[in-house]
């Protein structure tokens, strides 16, 4: 079979998809956060910073797509970056309209890296494009190009740009003549539109340089220092990808003479640089891209309205834009000029200081690596157990000392003996003695052997107690490693709370009503994947909550509460556990309205109905093919929905509640564990074998007297403080097959009560309660929790599996599950 | 893909050899195991290891051909008890029991079978498809039948036999369709 084995899937096809997956990564965040800018915009839409930041996230999607060779999606982001671009410059704002075509812009993007994963080809969206161009055409008092953004500025939009940020008289009364300072030429003065000059700086390698792109990446650097780099060729982030690269030509703006700058571009390996002043006019940029590249910093705006000042007399004074060669003393002059203008503080902004705040280093990891760290990590645990386990079996042989003592003058006393005998010996004389002898003899060999012993079981005693120091730092070293492991996987909620920003945005404007969203404890932190699992039970609670809770503006407005209903959603630690809630401040549940519609959708009898009591009403909310629309929206009201939220987060070992308040709101509460992956448990012995329930669901353990347990139509029952609490047994939960075989190491005893008592593990599940015998209770432990779906099927009842101390698999009871699951076969036996 | 010449022409020395290399192309491996007495085997390349299980941990809520869960080096992987999924009558643990541990799709599990019995090459034009009767009845586990020393060999599909999905319908029709030693 080795020579039909294909080795056609090479390495080219998979390194390919190691960056789409990167490629795919960063756009998804990045189409996030644009989000959360366009989000801002929506109620600030002059706000610079967020369109800068917009901006700033178009662009460099546009260079990742570009370099996935993703034309599609480069083509858009060029568009929305024009028009991003001219919502900055102020040429138009952002209205309504736009901001909608925008996100339907970002819709097809996700759409794209959607596509992407699936592998499925990408769609094109011409419509969207025609519409971004209609956008440039808006009467905005706009232009349909940017070109043009000099020579009719709108100054009104200028005037608020700076005003925004620190205004200057003196600036805004120059910003209005500026245009009519124009060269002849028309082209208007935005060729040197500050007081940096443009320079195109070639820099050619010696010939096969080894590790040019790093030489280019270095000479880059320096540039930037005291230069804005604006283009490059070939493209920064291509720069590895270019064999033999040969020369690399930057096009940047700088304040700095060009000696500066050429003595910057010479590092080793640099054979030549030559700097031409003036490129831009060669290199026919979009003027308003001038701006750009100091336009990520927040305090771009003032610096810009400033460079219209100092340009309109330079332009006019020296023809710096027909000199293709531009005199940098000329330059420097200038530079002079604007200094007498602007405050000092702008200027060391402007040239260069980074005052954006930095982001923690991070490191994009496969979650399939850290998940089989996790995994290596539970085994070191689970072996570290097993070392303690072993040692704690030793101790008893060496953590005695006075044995060793004993030994030792047991030792000394034979050679007293020993020592007597051979005086009494030495008495004897002829046969006797010879006999004597040989057995004194041996009888010291035996007292040598047996000191010798004693000398190396001393030894072995002190190697004992620093194999027991050495299990001490594994069990630190080790618990220290998983915990280490396990914060890797943790995230903060944020970006998954950030998502219903959009969401709730969305909803409301189709079903017109008015929410706000509040976020709280965004930076609680969470297992990666449950955060993942998380996002579609959140959006069917969010809906609903929107759909459902809150009432129309009008019923609000006549109940006394504000027009505008509010969303809070919460993030919270509690113990070992994670709250995130979805609280409305709608009408409540409306209990009556549930109560008939349960016996409507014939869920139960009416007679029945109307003696549940107003939870179990409300209970039924979960049941699946419910629901209570009053008309079928588009959003909700199909009737899926809660109850596969609630599997949904059940599968993540965690649970949900409702509590309400009628005409005043309603809030969902998600309790899950810290991470899937570790429980502190309580482990005990069953009939069946050891089982684990998480700690959090342990009421109490009690000791119940055989005689106290009361049967009550067939289910026994025990009191515990004046509460009667079912009392079940492991086989009143499941099912299980009659055991046939024998495994040697499976051990099967039958569950009884110990004397006259049961030892009785009181669990419980949100309001539910019961009582289950246990063989032998086992104490408390941290469990790495693995799935039996995995690699096998989800078991109702069962959360998980684990592995224990020596080996074995224990089983981890889904409480809220196995609860059901008696209360089931309980009635079940009674109709049988 | 036979490549036996056709009856009556000149049989030429390359044309054995072709055909032994045609044979050894298309032989496959196979892994040999017992369940009462009949041969079964698993193509070799969905096999990942045999092991000897001593703990089983027990599972409610299963069929009975479930044996439970078992640590396989970290990994809790079910156990599948062949003998009663095909609905045979089980036999008590001995030194021969074996379990092979087998990757179905992205699940790694373990099936119980009396013995190993050794790993074989079987020329692929060797192997007979499976009667439709056979698994137009929900018997698609059954992958086809080879005759290996006199002895019957049932190649059995583990996708189609031990996907979670499909075992339960395997154990109904497993005891209608497999041949039994009288």
């Amino acid at each position: 079979m080795n020579d039909e084995f294909d080795f056609s899937t090479g390495l080219p096809s998979s390194e390919m998809s190691q960056y789409l997956q990167l490629f795919l990564d960063e756009t998804s965040e990045q189409l996030d956060a644009l989000v959360e800018s366009l989000l801002v915009l929506e109620s600030h839409p002059t706000d610079a910073e967020q369109l800068n930041e917009a901006f700033r996230l178009i662009h460099s999607i546009k260079g990742s797509a570009g370099m996935m060779g993703l034309d599609g999606i480069t083509v858009l982001t060029h568009h929305l970056e024009n028009h991003f671009e001219r919502l900055r410059s102020g040429l138009q704002t952002l209205d309504e309209r736009a901001l909608g075509l925008i996100l339907r812009c970002i819709d097809f993007l996700r759409e794209c890296n959607r596509r992407l994963r699936a592998g499925t080809p990408l769609a094109s969206a011409p419509e969207l494009l025609d519409e971004l161009n209609g956008l440039a055409v808006a009467p905005e008092g706009g232009l349909p190009t940017p070109t043009p953004a000099a020579a009719q500025p709108p100054a009104p939009s200028v005037a608020a740009v700076v005003s925004s940020a620190e205004p200057e008289p003196v600036v805004l009364a120059a910003v209005v003549p500026a245009p009519t300072a124009s060269t002849p030429t028309g082209r208007g003065p935005v060729t040197v539109a500050s007081h940096d000059v443009d320079y195109l700086i070639v820099v050619t390698f010696e010939p096969e340089l080894p590790l040019a792109d790093l030489k280019a990446e270095l000479v880059l650097a320096r540039l930037a220092e005291i230069a804005a780099v604006r283009e490059t060729w070939p493209l920064r982030d291509e720069l590895a990808n270019v064999s033999a690269l040969t020369t690399l030509q930057v096009l940047l703006s700088s304040d700095h003479p060009e000696t500066e700058l050429r003595s910057a571009a010479d590092v080793d390996g640099v054979r030549a640089v030559e700097a031409v002043a003036g490129a831009r006019e060669f290199l026919e940029l979009e003027p308003s891209e001038s701006a750009e590249p100091k336009a990520t910093a927040p305090t771009a705006a003032p610096t810009a309205a400033v460079a219209w000042v100092s340009a309109a007399p330079q332009i006019a004074s020296a023809e710096a834009v027909t000199v293709p060669v531009a005199d940098h003393v000329e330059d420097r002059s200038a530079h002079i000029a604007v200094a007498d203008v602007v405050t000092p503080t702008a200027v060391a902004e402007a040239s260069g200081a980074e005052p954006r705040s930095r982001v923690a280093e991070t490191v994009r990891v496969d979650i399939g690596r850290l998940d089989r760290l996790m995994n290596l990590a539970g085994e070191l645990v689970v072996n570290k157990a097993r070392f303690v386990q072993i040692a704690r079996q030793m101790s008893p042989v060496f953590k005695k000392t006075g044995a060793a003592g004993r030994v030792r003058s047991f030792g000394d006393s034979m050679r007293r003996a020993l020592q007597l005998m051979k005086t009494q010996a030495a008495a004897h004389s002829g046969e006797s003695a010879a006999n004597w002898d040989s057995q004194i003899q041996e009888l010291e060999a035996g007292i040598e052997a047996l000191e010798e012993q004693s000398r190396l079981w001393e030894a072995s005693r002190r190697s004992f107690t620093q194999f027991h120091e050495a299990i001490d730092q594994m069990s630190r070293v080790s618990n220290s490693l998983q915990r280490g492991v396990l914060e890797t996987r943790m995230v903060p909620v944020a970006p998954l709370f950030n998502r219903f920003k959009r969401v709730v945005r969305d909803i409301s404007l189709e079903l017109g009503k008015r929410v706000n969203l509040e976020i709280h404890g965004e930076h609680t932190e969470l297992d990666k994947r449950m955060i993942d699992e998380l996002g579609d039970p959140l959006v069917h609670l969010v809906r609903n909550a929107i759909d459902h809770g809150i009432e129309s503006s009008e019923v609000r407005r006549r109940a006394g509460k504000p027009e505008t209903g509010a969303i809070r959603l919460s993030a919270a630690h509690s113990g070992n556990n994670v709250l995130i809630s979805v609280a409305d401040d709608g009408g409540g549940i409306p209990v009556e309205k549930v109560r008939r519609r349960i016996v409507e959708r014939g869920l139960v009898a009416e007679s029945v109905a109307e003696g549940l009591s107003e939870r179990e009403v409300v209970d039924f909310i979960w049941h699946p093919g419910f629901s209570t629309a009053d008309a079928v929206s588009d959003i909700s009201g199909r009737g899926v929905g809660m109850d596969i939220v609630k599997t949904r987060i059940a599968e993540l070992n965690g649970t949900i509640e409702i509590e309400h308040v009628a005409g005043a709101g309603t809030t969902f509460t998600i309790r899950l564990p810290l991470t899937l992956a570790i429980i502190h448990s309580l482990l005990f012995r069953l009939r069946h074998g050891v089982f684990a329930v998480p700690i959090d669901n342990v009421r109490e353990i009690v000791s119940v007297p055989v005689k106290q347990v009361v049967s009550i139509h067939g289910r026994q029952t025990f009191e515990v403080r004046g509460e009667f609490i079912p009392l079940v047994d492991i086989d009143e939960i499941f099912d299980w097959h009659k055991t046939q075989y024998q495994y040697p190491g499976s051990v099967s005893r039958t569950a009884e009560s110990v004397g006259d008592r049961w030892n009785v593990v009181i669990l419980q599940s949100s309001e539910k309660t019961m009582g289950l015998k246990v063989n032998e209770l086992q104490g408390g432990q941290d469990i790495v929790i693995k799935s039996l779906a995995e690699n096998f099927v989800h078991i109702r009842g069962l959360s998980g599996a684990s592995i224990l101390g020596d080996g074995s698999v224990c089983l981890l009871l889904d409480v809220a599950a196995a609860i059901a699951l008696a209360a089931g076969r309980g009635k079940k036996n009674r109709e049988e | 893909m036979s490549s036996a010449p056709s009856s009556g022409t000149a049989f030429h020395p390359h044309d054995k050899e072709r055909a032994a290399n045609a044979g050894r192309k298309t032989s496959s491996q196979f892994v040999g195991f017992q369940l009462a007495g009949q041969d079964y085997a698993f193509r070799i390349e969905q096999i990942q290891e045999i092991v000897i299980l001593d703990k089983i941990t027990k599972t409610p809520q299963v069929p009975d051909y479930v044996e439970g869960v078992c640590n396989l080096r970290g990994s809790i992987i079910p156990i599948i008890n062949l003998r009663k999924l095909f609905g045979l009558e089980p036999k008590p643990v001995d030194r021969e029991t074996r379990t092979i541990v087998v990757n179905v799709g992205q699940r790694t599990m373990g099936c119980t079978v009396d013995l190993v019995s050794q790993v074989m090459r079987i020329p692929e034009e060797t192997i007979q498809p499976a009667p439709e009767t056979v698994t137009s009845n929900g018997a698609g586990y059954i992958a086809g039948f080879a005759r290996q020393n006199d002895r019957l060999l049932i190649l059995l599909n583990i996708d189609e036999l031990l996907d979670p999905a499909k075992l339960d319908q395997v154990s109904q029709s497993a005891s209608a369709e497999l041949p039994r030693p009288t």
